[in-house]
């Protein structure tokens, strides 16, 4: 059996915070006395990551997915608990741990503004102590693979937010870590941005076998590039297995979409299932699973269908439904 | 080996620092019409006060002018190496900026301190502060020991570093936005000779906070003045100092909590 690169034991973080009251008043009053309070961020959380796996780890804001992140990069001191990465316990900061990690965190910026990203590249090698052939030759790899190799040299602040983060990935790839941790990589970029920087990541998991851990609130990244899902809500694992499994235990229907050749009437539909989308030519219909068949054949012998399409319930469904309704997962 | 490291490091900081520079318009005017006419002031003060007396507690002129020299010097050096970088140290707690330098295969402390190096910028405040030591020595009337007051300045450079470390590093226990302003105003104390100060005073800030030992300490060196207990005074301050530092640091950075988002 494959063993574990990431090995976590019944880890927790608790954070102390201030509340202070509303206006000038609460902060002079802050001044003197403060309201001590405490978070639990994460409970007991226990997880093992197989060498080249994969993950999405995802979970609601403030469900404690960055806060395990930092802790397994050592960023963090945990409260409690136990934390093997890569052979090394993160908490003691070890160059060498280092060297074999890396983070990407898409609202932080490790590159120079200022300056053409190759500059804080020829940093980063002498910070890992690469030699210069290796170095020359992992960087035009992958600036060609991120199709990035004529801003090599423009200085970063120029650079479009989707230009920006493919040289952050670049910077945590330079020198070939066996961890690489991603904190929402695909924030705020365009689909097309979304898209190839997914496909890097794909090509890069398979070719390279580094075990990669994606936090991302955009569900099609997990779902493209993860066959193995962990949610963590509240401080606490919810979910670890695969994407398939979530979709089939937790989706109890099936989306339809319709077109029709003639104006069809919103409470015609309802007797099917419930509309999700309504024009007069087209809709979109949930139908539980049970009875689909039986109400789509209806369906179509009942209305002037011009094209109907099934498919099963996406992973942001899914995942949105269990936030929502804060179903036990 | 971390040495080497460490100072290949501080090599590409500083050009890094310096590309940084250049990219802005007049990178050079403003900083030095500054510093140059806050020089000024400081001697023209001085002088004036030496018109009315001849020493200012036991110190005659020119043994002035080399503490002002030194606390010159010691104030270039320091904000071309050191200060600048740790000053944004409480920014990178409160924002949780310091992550990124978190996983990096580094000393932290070393690499946040060296980050922002300055060496061509700072040449011409380094250059004035030498050329006042010089003035000092040449105008003496005393006995010169520049390897004793070389000695001397090199233990009050370790002091201040640690000093300037432990202030930034509160922030790791609590945010203080106003460490930079704390930082400038403890060490403007040591451009008086120490003898000026009085009791508890002078007992604090030759041990509590010892800004005495930093920059009297070497004026008083250059003259062979320093006393032998002041001279193991010294010895021990440096060392103490340097080891409190290390641990208020190493017991902040594993207190620090990142910031969300």
């Amino acid at each position: 059996m494959q063993k574990s690169i990431i090995h976590v034991k019944n880890l927790s973080k608790t954070f102390v915070y201030h509340k202070k009251e509303e206006g000038l008043k609460g902060s002079l009053k802050a001044v003197f006395k403060r309201k001590k309070l405490t978070k639990q961020a994460v409970k007991n959380v226990s997880i093992e990551i197989k060498k080249g796996e994969f993950v999405g780890f995802i979970g609601p804001n403030g469900a404690g997915k960055t806060t395990t992140l930092k802790m397994l990069s050592g960023i963090l001191y945990p409260t409690e608990g136990d934390i093997k990465v890569a052979g090394h316990d993160p908490r003691r900061r070890e160059e060498s741990f280092k060297k074999k990690i890396s983070i990407v965190m898409g609202q932080k910026q490790q590159l120079w503004p200022t300056l053409p990203a190759i500059e804080t590249f020829n940093l980063y090698q002498r910070m890992y102590e690469i030699s210069e052939g290796p170095y020359r030759k992992r960087l035009k790899e992958l600036t060609e693979l991120l199709d990035v190799v004529d801003q090599l040299k423009v200085q970063v602040r120029k650079l479009s937010l989707g230009q920006r983060m493919k040289f952050e990935i670049i910077a945590s790839l330079l020198h070939n870590p066996k961890v690489l941790f991603l904190d929402e990589p695909t924030i705020g970029l365009d689909v097309v941005s979304q898209k190839k920087i997914r496909e890097f990541l794909r090509k890069y998991n398979r070719v390279n076998k580094t075990t990669i851990i994606l936090t991302s609130h955009y569900m099609d990244d997990v779902q493209d590039l993860c066959k193995r899902l962990i949610i963590i809500n509240e401080g606490k694992l919810g979910y670890d297995g695969s994407i398939d499994k979530i979709i089939n235990d937790y989706s109890n229907d099936k989306n339809i979409k319709i077109s029709f050749y003639k104006k069809v009437d919103r409470n015609r539909l309802r007797v099917f299932g419930k509309v999700t989308k309504h024009s007069m030519y087209e809709a979109e219909l949930s139908i539980p699973q049970e009875d689909s068949l039986d109400k789509i054949s209806r369906l179509m012998a009942q209305l002037p269908v011009k094209d109907l399409n099934i498919k099963d319930v996406s992973l942001e469904e899914v995942i949105s439904d269990i936030f929502e309704k804060n179903k036990s997962i | 080996m971390k040495l080497m490291k460490n100072l290949k490091l501080m090599s590409s900081t500083a050009k890094l620092e310096m590309m940084d520079r250049l990219s802005e318009p007049f990178p050079f005017t403003f900083v030095l019409i500054g510093v140059l006419l806050r020089f000024a002031v400081v001697i023209i003060f001085f002088k004036a006060v030496y018109l009315q007396v001849d020493t200012l507690g036991g110190w005659e002129i020119n043994q002035t002018y080399i503490l002002l020299g030194t606390y010159f010097f010691i104030e270039a050096i320091s904000w071309a190496s050191y200060v600048r970088g740790l000053n944004h140290l409480p920014r990178y707690i409160e924002f949780g900026d310091l992550d990124i330098f978190m996983t990096k295969p580094i000393n932290v402390k070393a690499f946040i301190s060296y980050r922002k190096i300055d060496v061509i910028f700072s040449i011409p405040q380094i250059a004035t502060a030498i050329g006042i030591i010089i003035y000092g020595i040449l105008n003496s009337q005393q006995p010169i020991n520049i390897l004793f007051y070389l000695f001397v300045l090199l233990c009050g450079i370790i002091i201040h570093f640690s000093i300037t470390s432990i202030i930034y590093a509160i922030s790791f226990y609590k945010i203080i936005r106003q460490s930079t302003y704390l930082h400038t105003e403890l060490h403007e104390l040591g451009q008086y000779p120490i003898s000026i100060y009085k009791g508890a005073m002078k007992w604090i800030l030759s041990i509590v906070v010892p800004i005495a030992v930093i920059y009297s300490f070497p004026a008083k060196a250059m003259y062979n003045d320093l006393a032998l207990w002041e001279f193991l005074l010294v010895i021990f301050i440096t060392i103490a100092f340097y080891l409190f530092s290390r641990v208020f640091w190493n017991s902040g950075i594993k207190r620090y909590e990142s910031a969300k988002g």
